[in-house]
């Protein structure tokens, strides 16, 4: 926490010594610069890209009068009416969604227009500061090599970022928006009578009913599941790739190649098979009658449900820590082997002090990213049980149900009834369990701050 | 005497290693037989005879080796596995090229250039990574049919290209593992950065290529949930899509599962040579992301 505040101060500061900066060089400009500097300065500030015009960078000088152009024609027909009806939700009488999205969107745009102004105010500034230096501002021929050699990420960046604009933030966002709404298509407010509300949808889970003990549940049960998916696998990898890589087994490829195909099949098909072979009547229960015992309904019991989770994750799970770790069993130097072995350490005493410090170091950073990676598994949830068998007094969320799957359930299930604004609360929630936890461990890991310095 | 004790010794090592060798195998025959019990049970199923529910045995109870697959092309009208599975490969081979190049050109882009606002961006994509995924579908719907896109099998596509630039982690971390010397050497020789990245970059970076690449692929064969919103025809379905809804309710789950079977076995054995024969690519690209985390 001291750490945040000294870096929130530091940054103010750094942002001071900016701005100073900016002044002192601007009024420097201006002082020694001649009728044109002091034009384009001035011209520069209410029409951004007309003194690019003037120093004839036509490249810059037409996508900043394209970029504002557009944004001022999208301001007048769409995005002024959107983000009134955004603010006035209650007095919206159609799809109050489109509102909604439209207004976020005008949102974002606003937002980019105005870093992109003091963008423009800089360029200006260092351009003109260049002809008062005495330095010639670029042709256009100097703008293009620009673009192709230090500027290239631009244009590199230009698709991927409008990409996750539109079809990961600004979603997003609106989903983010929704929780403070009340939009539920299970109550008669549908999407034509949604209206903001606060922090409502966060109080509805919160308040000691069924959504509270819904909530504790599900929290409970996707720790409980995360943490054990996560060691039960990475120690069942740790332990096949050991057993693969010992020296008297033979066609070792074949073997790992044979776990590999665990990896391959799509998930929805091996999950739907380990369904159906643990189902009341599929081929185990049909074993167990062979044997004379009773069928059992493995997923309609939650605890029988939720071990046969576990242990069907680990099918799926180990074989891909095993390859991992197999990769890493190769990097140890074998002189360590041998002088240990010289010492008269036994098998087991080398691999408790060698290989397997050596292998928990390395893969770190991968247990915790496994970690957040479990808690938003969705399929092994959702292709077993749909989060069932049903809870008791929990409302949709079933016996296994994690958040994501509860998410979904809520959600996009079944869109007649999908409670909206208590999704996007869980939404929110989900999101502010797992980046503290990446934060914390992250931050204290020193894969993180060897990372910082190779960057620099 | 002491010659006697040594080939006592090594005598009993030898005996030992034997143990420890039977052992082993004995040990990794069992696991692989529970690991491909399950691809065992599948594929008989797919020779069942008989539909309705499961067989009373653990094994199909009779057996026929065509009646499924004739079932699965011909018999059902709107099962049209063979147009989604078309579908898939379009989707996927499309994805796999466009995905991978905006993938690795924003990886390029963020491991070789400094910029002021590359921190900030690369801060940004680690928190949008931390929301659920699901969380962001919703709205991806309602912007799809607010553009008439719900039913297209292109607006997929555009959803998963996208997509693409956030995931570019795992190819960064390999990219910045690639000493920078070769490239700066192309850049004042005057090449241009595209060039210095097609030409020069790309043949160095080979494993995490097709690692990206394959991945990409793979999506449209594995995803049924986003590709089910937007795909709600049987004919532009993907393979993913259609095989899912076969079982997907209660009433169906068994009555299909021998159909189900054949349709998926004969997707996935392609795909389990296709990751097999690249195994060693795969490794390479899974460690680089887990050791960069």
């Amino acid at each position: 926490m001291k750490n945040l505040f000294t870096k929130i101060i530091t940054w103010w500061q750094d942002q001071s010594l900016r701005w100073n900066h900016f002044q002192k060089v601007s009024g420097h400009t201006y002082r020694y610069g001649d009728k044109t500097v002091r034009f384009n300065l001035i011209s520069g500030y209410l029409v951004p890209f007309l003194p690019f015009f003037v120093r004839k960078q036509y490249i810059k000088a037409m996508t900043y009068l394209t970029l504002f152009v557009a944004y001022l024609l999208f301001l007048y027909f769409v995005g002024a009416k959107n983000i009134e009806a955004m603010i006035n939700l209650s007095n919206y009488h159609d799809d109050r969604r489109v509102p909604l999205v439209f207004g976020i969107l005008t949102l974002v745009l606003t937002l980019f227009i105005v870093i992109l102004y003091f963008k423009a105010q800089k360029d200006n500034l260092k351009m003109e500061n260049d002809v008062v230096n005495g330095a010639k501002p670029f042709t256009f021929r100097e703008e293009i090599n620009a673009l192709k050699h230090d500027k290239a990420y631009v244009i590199m960046l230009i698709i991927p970022i409008a990409g996750a604009v539109l079809f990961t933030v600004i979603p997003l966002l609106f989903m983010i928006s929704l929780a403070f709404t009340n939009f539920n298509m299970a109550k008669p407010i549908g999407i034509v009578y949604f209206t903001w509300t606060g922090f409502n949808s966060f109080r509805l889970l919160f308040d000691g009913g069924a959504n509270f003990k819904a909530l504790t549940s599900v929290f409970s049960w996707t720790m409980v599941w995360a943490i054990l998916a996560t060691i039960t696998c990475y120690f069942g990898g740790f332990f096949l790739a050991v057993l693969l890589a010992k020296k008297t087994l033979k066609w070792k490829k074949v073997w790992r190649s044979l776990f590999v195909i665990s990896i391959a099949v799509p998930q929805f098909v091996s999950l739907r098979v380990m369904y159906t072979m643990f189902h009341e009547y599929g081929p185990i229960n049909n074993l167990l009658t062979g044997f004379g015992l009773e069928r059992f309904a493995f997923w309609n019991d939650v605890n029988a449900a939720r071990t046969l989770i576990i242990l069907i994750n680990m099918w799926i799970g180990v074989p891909y820590f095993m390859l991992i770790i197999s990769g890493l069993l190769l990097n140890i130097p074998k002189d360590n082997y041998e002088a240990a072995e010289m010492d008269g350490a036994s098998k087991w005493q080398s691999f408790r002090k060698i290989t397997f410090p050596y292998i928990f170091f390395a893969t770190t950073p991968l247990l915790i990213t496994q970690f957040v990676h479990n808690m938003n598994n969705f399929n092994v949830i959702w292709l077993l049980t749909k989060g069932g068998p049903a809870g008791q007094g929990l409302g949709v969320a079933g016996g296994t149900d994690i958040f994501i799957t509860w998410l979904y359930k809520l959600t996009m299930y079944n869109l007649n009834i999908s409670q909206y604004d208590i999704a996007a609360a869980i939404g929110i929630i989900m999101f502010l369990i797992s980046a503290t936890l990446s934060l914390v461990i992250f931050r204290r890991s020193g894969a993180y701050k060897k990372e910082e310095e190779f960057q620099k | 005497m002491s010659q006697g004790i040594t080939t006592a010794k090594t005598k009993k090592a030898r005996r030992h290693r034997f143990y420890t060798s039977v052992w082993s195998h004995v040990l990794v025959v069992f696991l692989v037989i529970i690991w491909l019990l399950p691809i065992l049970w599948v594929i008989t199923y797919s020779f069942r005879d008989g539909t309705g529910a499961l067989s009373p045995t653990f094994f199909p109870e009779k057996w026929d080796f065509s009646k499924n697959f004739i079932t699965l092309f011909t018999v059902t009208p709107n099962r049209k596995y063979l147009l989604w599975v078309w579908n898939t490969l379009q989707i996927g081979l499309l994805n796999m090229v466009l995905s991978t190049l905006f993938t690795l050109i924003t990886a390029y882009s963020l491991s070789r250039f400094r910029f002021k606002s590359r921190k900030p961006l690369m801060n940004i994509s680690l928190i949008l990574g931390m929301f659920p995924g699901f969380m962001a579908m919703v709205a991806v719907y309602l912007i799809l049919s607010l553009l008439g896109l719900i039913g297209n099998t292109w607006a997929l596509l555009l959803v998963y290209v996208s997509g693409s630039g956030l995931g570019f982690f795992v190819a960064k971390g390999y990219f910045d593992s690639i000493p920078s010397e070769i490239d700066e050497a192309a850049k004042l020789d005057g090449a241009s950065q595209f060039r210095v990245f097609f030409q020069i970059f790309l043949p160095m970076a080979k494993p995490i290529i097709i690692y990206t690449a394959l991945m990409a692929f793979m999506v449209p064969w594995s995803d049924y949930i986003l590709a089910g919103l937007i795909l709600t025809r049987p004919e532009n379905m993907t393979v993913a899509v259609g095989l899912y809804k076969m079982t997907d309710s209660p009433a169906s789950e068994l009555v299909n599962f021998s159909t189900f079977a054949t349709g998926s076995i004969l997707i996935a054995i392609p795909i389990v040579i296709l990751y097999i024969s690249l195994q060693r690519f795969m490794i390479e690209g899974m460690s680089s992301g887990a050791v960069k985390g």
